[in-house]
């Protein structure tokens, strides 16, 4: 196969198994802006990487290994960073992530519904955070509530929704 | 699903735990159960974004609207709707493949599918044009252009735009950007940072080409090296090779031979560096022609006495690129580059020596930037220190082993940098002038280390920005006539 159809098909996988590598790529760096960086490091690393890539192999493995390194890389380059989780709890990640089955579509759902629930404040607390990207501080000014309670909304409001997710997802296995 | 379980992944991942609590979080990830529970949690976290998406614009509008009252409250609302809806738009930049000609694909989730006209693209989309056009547009009104045969993958999140060209071409006609938020533009090889301008970028096997017809763009490449390219310029990222805006030159006028004048340079250059290379005491010379554009390791060797010897130096992280007149070939050195050419015995050289080199400075950014030099124990020709002069060091010579230079270095000015020494005087050469000498006697110490072109060996991160054309080592001291000719042979 030539060198820029094995990219294409590299590139295609790439984006077929994003969710799982940016999960991988977030459990490290645990900094949304950092795990979107460390995935693009990620697919350019891939794409250097093409010759080694063996095609009777599964394309998953090596990307998370490919991930784990780039992500290992970007929290060194941040010293800020506090310490990841240990290598063998990585290690555990990456396996659960391989035969993670693939449920994107209804978790969506779950989740956009489990979002519908909470209240139309709350929604707003949250997309301050998630889309906009705000810092509990920055959302404190605009909520008008302290910093600490905050940071109690949104933690409460992330297993409110885990836990909707959760029993939503269960419902469905079990139709 | 127990709140302490909750709070344990979401202490992880908010960077809030203490060392025990990261202790007992990588043994409860060994749980199924918990482990489950975790992939769940960071799953949702990485759904959230989208999930909001419809509440984000209601509140982004909201709040625009809000802004727009306090201002204007008096300006009837269908003016204020109007505005808060550009001002949406100009703040949330989303893109749509709005024109589209011949056969594109998408590639999404890893689902091929052909598209049409209008498609709103999302981050992780891949766009392949087989034999087609099609444009990006984003809402600030930037355009990118995709050439036939272009793959990229669209990037891009609060912190910017961004766009992977994993091969082919683009035009892109970018709108001012955010303070912080330039468009990265990403190939395999090579970055660019763009904030509001015109150019092209093509990808290609082993090299990714910029060119600037508007603005100005922060290119660099994977090891970090790095040059703006601005208006008229262009530059290649290649692996191995530094990054160096050049000016894009019109067409060459052919002109018979004899009236040439770069073709009489060149043939009054080679005339005496055939008649150099014979030189007995000529230990090594590069005359850098054998240099190609892409794909040379080797800077090779030409002196006649030492033919044979391993000598030739093997370049790293070098540009090949245009000397002092065209045909005529250098290489360009940035933050990474040097040539080795290796330890031979031949480079101890006690009694007496010469070096003499062509070089043009980019900038004097490093303490002790190097010419060429035997390791910091030996001889060396360099920067001095900080400052903007030239150092030649001869370790072991009695009197002074340094000598430093006394005028400035220019920059962007080629020069003929002769040093010397013969057993009772240490000199240096500026063109044709003699510089400076100083007394000096004894044995110049010999070492076991390296010879670099553009670094040294024993003190590395010293390395040359610049350009170096032409490079001889002599095991006697020329003399000033024969440095005169030597200018006049290679005066650009």
């Amino acid at each position: 196969m030539k060198k820029r159809d094995v990219n294409n098909r590299l590139m295609m996988l790439f984006t077929q198994h994003r969710k799982r590598l940016w999960a991988l790529a977030y459990s490290v760096t645990r900094d949304y802006h950092l795990a979107e960086d460390t995935l693009q490091e990620t697919s350019i690393a891939i794409l250097n990487a093409s010759e080694k890539f063996d095609e009777s192999r599964p394309f998953l493995p090596w990307a998370l290994g490919i991930t784990r390194n780039q992500s290992l890389k970007t929290v060194r380059k941040h010293a800020k960073q506090a310490k990841p989780m240990s290598s063998e709890t990585l290690t555990i990640l990456q396996d659960k992530l391989i035969n993670y089955v693939e449920d994107g579509e209804e978790r969506f759902k779950a989740l956009k519904d489990c979002l519908s629930e909470l209240s139309s404040e709350n929604r707003r607390v949250m997309a301050m955070k998630y889309f906009d990207k705000k810092s509990a501080d920055e959302i404190s000014s605009e909520i008008k509530r302290s910093e600490t309670a905050t940071f109690s909304l949104l933690q409460r409001l992330r297993f409110t929704l885990a836990k909707c997710v959760k029993a939503k997802m269960g419902r469905l296995a079990h139709e | 699903m127990s709140n302490k379980d909750l709070k344990l992944i979401d202490g992880y991942l908010n960077n809030s735990l203490s060392k025990d609590e990261l202790q007992l979080f990588n043994e409860r990830m060994q749980e199924e159960e918990f482990s489950d529970l975790y992939l769940e949690f960071v799953l949702q976290e990485e759904m959230l974004e989208d999930a909001l998406e419809g509440e984000a614009l209601e509140l982004q509008a909201e709040r625009k609207l809000k802004k727009v009252r306090q201002l204007t409250y008096f300006v009837a609302l269908a003016a204020s709707l109007l505005i808060a809806f550009q001002f949406y738009k100009f703040l949330n930049p989303v893109a749509v493949l709005d024109q589209i000609s011949g056969h594109i694909v998408l590639v999404r989730d890893g689902q091929e599918r052909i598209i049409a006209k209008d498609l709103k693209l999302s981050p992780g989309d891949v766009l392949r044009t087989n034999v087609g056009n099609a444009r990006i547009l984003y809402s600030d009104g930037t355009q990118i252009n995709l050439d036939e045969k272009t793959t990229l993958l669209v990037y891009g999140s609060s912190k910017g735009k961004k766009i992977l060209l994993n091969h082919g071409r683009l035009d892109a006609d970018v709108a001012p950007q955010p303070d912080g938020k330039p468009l990265i533009l990403q190939t395999p090889l090579a970055q660019a940072e763009v904030l509001g301008t015109s150019l092209s970028l093509t990808s290609l096997k082993g090299e990714s080409v910029l060119n600037v017809t508007e603005g100005a763009v922060r290119f660099k490449n994977l090891k970090g090296n790095k040059d703006v390219v601005k208006a008229g310029q262009f530059a290649r990222a290649m692996e191995n090779a530094p990054i160096l805006a050049q000016v894009v030159k019109p067409k060459i006028e052919i002109k018979p031979r004899e009236n040439d004048p770069e073709v009489l340079k060149h043939d009054r250059w080679l005339k005496h560096s055939f008649k150099l290379r014979k030189d007995k005491d000529l230990v090594a010379y590069y005359d850098f022609q054998s240099l190609k554009e892409k794909g040379s390791k080797y800077l090779l060797n030409k002196a006649d006495a030492t033919s044979g010897l391993p000598l030739d130096g093997e370049l790293n992280n070098v540009l090949p690129i245009e000397g002092r007149w065209r045909g005529k070939k250098s290489l360009y050195f940035s933050e990474f580059s040097y040539v080795d050419c290796g330890r031979h015995e031949v480079f101890n050289l006690q009694k007496a020596l010469t070096i003499f080199t062509w070089v043009k400075v980019k900038s004097l950014d490093r303490h002790f930037q190097t010419i060429v030099s035997k390791g910091d124990s030996s001889w060396r020709l360099a920067r001095f220190q900080e400052s903007d002069t030239l150092e030649f060091a001869c370790s072991g010579l009695r009197g002074s082993p340094y000598l430093r230079g006394v005028k400035p270095l220019p920059v962007n000015k080629w020069l003929l940098i002769t040093a010397t020494y013969d057993g009772n005087e240490v000199k240096l050469y500026r063109d044709n002038q003699l510089e400076l000498a100083i007394k000096a006697e004894g044995e110049v110490l010999v070492n076991d280390l390296r010879v670099l072109i553009g670094n040294n060996s024993q003190l590395p991160n010293r390395n040359f920005k610049g350009w170096i054309d032409e490079l001889g080592i002599m095991k006697r001291a020329m003399s000033h006539q024969e440095i005169q000719v030597l200018y006049d042979a290679g005066k650009p």
